[in-house]
């Protein structure tokens, strides 16, 4: 990628580019040898924001309390193998609230002592979690 | 009889389904509904996770049609279809604007597909009636 260096002031970037570079794709440009921008043609930004809009919007963050509800699972999990294994577990405040043998029986269990807390339930078991397969192919038209 | 719509290609049996919040059963929305039987799990529009004010509950390992596999997040909902209503139904999000239902919830309803002629039946009994004992 072809580079410029850009002077400025506090208040404003200076850059002299020939008219001739944009020709050439993307110019990169520099000031004090580091990079403070990148110019592209019209239709390399034309491609590019074709492409930002095709993305799939991003998954929610993972909430904190639920993350720590996840480690402590796995922390303790040796230990619930050991106990509950082959059962289904909810963790709540790192502590164990209530077991079953499905997940959303489980879940019912915890709404109906706890009400929505944000816990983590999942099967006791070496390789959980467990695996889902969506084998459909979608054609984009 | 519903029909194939015709807005996926090659067209698909697509009907509405009902979301619904588990904590507070207001907090619904209908949406439409591809059913996938190459899914072994359902999954919902990711905006679902803020107008029903979805939580995770769980997490799975995700096997794509590429044999890639990444790590998901799990939400609980109550699902109606047809005469089918489950109260707690685990699902994973998708990108796409509309349910993919998968064989969780397929397996417990008899659905015919009737490619040919564009429709198909999904009910919570048999098609078959009973035979008759005497």
């Amino acid at each position: 990628m072809q580079s410029v260096s850009v002077t400025s002031t506090p208040i404003h970037y200076f850059v002299e580019i020939e008219r001739t570079a944009l020709a050439l794709g993307p110019t990169l440009l520099e000031e004090n040898d580091q990079p403070v921008a990148v110019l592209l043609p019209i239709s390399d930004y034309q491609t590019f924001t074709r492409w930002q809009e095709e993305q799939p919007p991003l998954p929610s963050p993972i909430p904190s309390d639920f993350a720590a509800e996840v480690e402590a699972f796995e922390h303790l999990k040796p230990t619930l193998l050991e106990r509950y294994g082959g059962q289904v577990v909810a963790i709540y405040q790192g502590r164990v609230i209530a077991t079953g043998d499905d997940k959303m029986a489980v879940l019912g269990k915890v709404l109906d002592e706890y009400g929505p807390v944000h816990c983590y339930i999942e099967w006791v078991d070496a390789n959980s979690p467990r695996r889902a397969r969506i084998t459909s192919a979608w054609v984009k038209r | 009889m519903n029909s194939y719509d015709s807005r996926h290609q090659p067209s698909a049996p697509v009907l509405n389904v009902t979301a619904a919040s588990v904590v507070n059963r207001r907090r619904r929305r209908s949406l439409s509904a591809l059913l996938d039987t190459g899914s072994d799990i359902t999954a919902i529009p990711h905006g679902l996770v803020d107008s029903l004010q979805l939580y995770p509950v769980g997490q799975l390992q995700l096997e794509s049609v590429e044999a890639s596999t990444r790590a998901v997040l799990t939400y609980a909902i109550q699902l109606t279809i047809g005469e089918l209503s489950i109260p707690r139904l685990e699902v994973i999000l998708t990108g796409l604007d509309f349910v993919v239902v998968g064989r969780d919830v397929l397996n417990r309803l008899y659905l015919l597909l009737n490619g040919p002629e564009q429709n198909f039946d999904l009910r919570t009994t048999s098609f078959f009636a009973a035979p008759i004992v005497e």
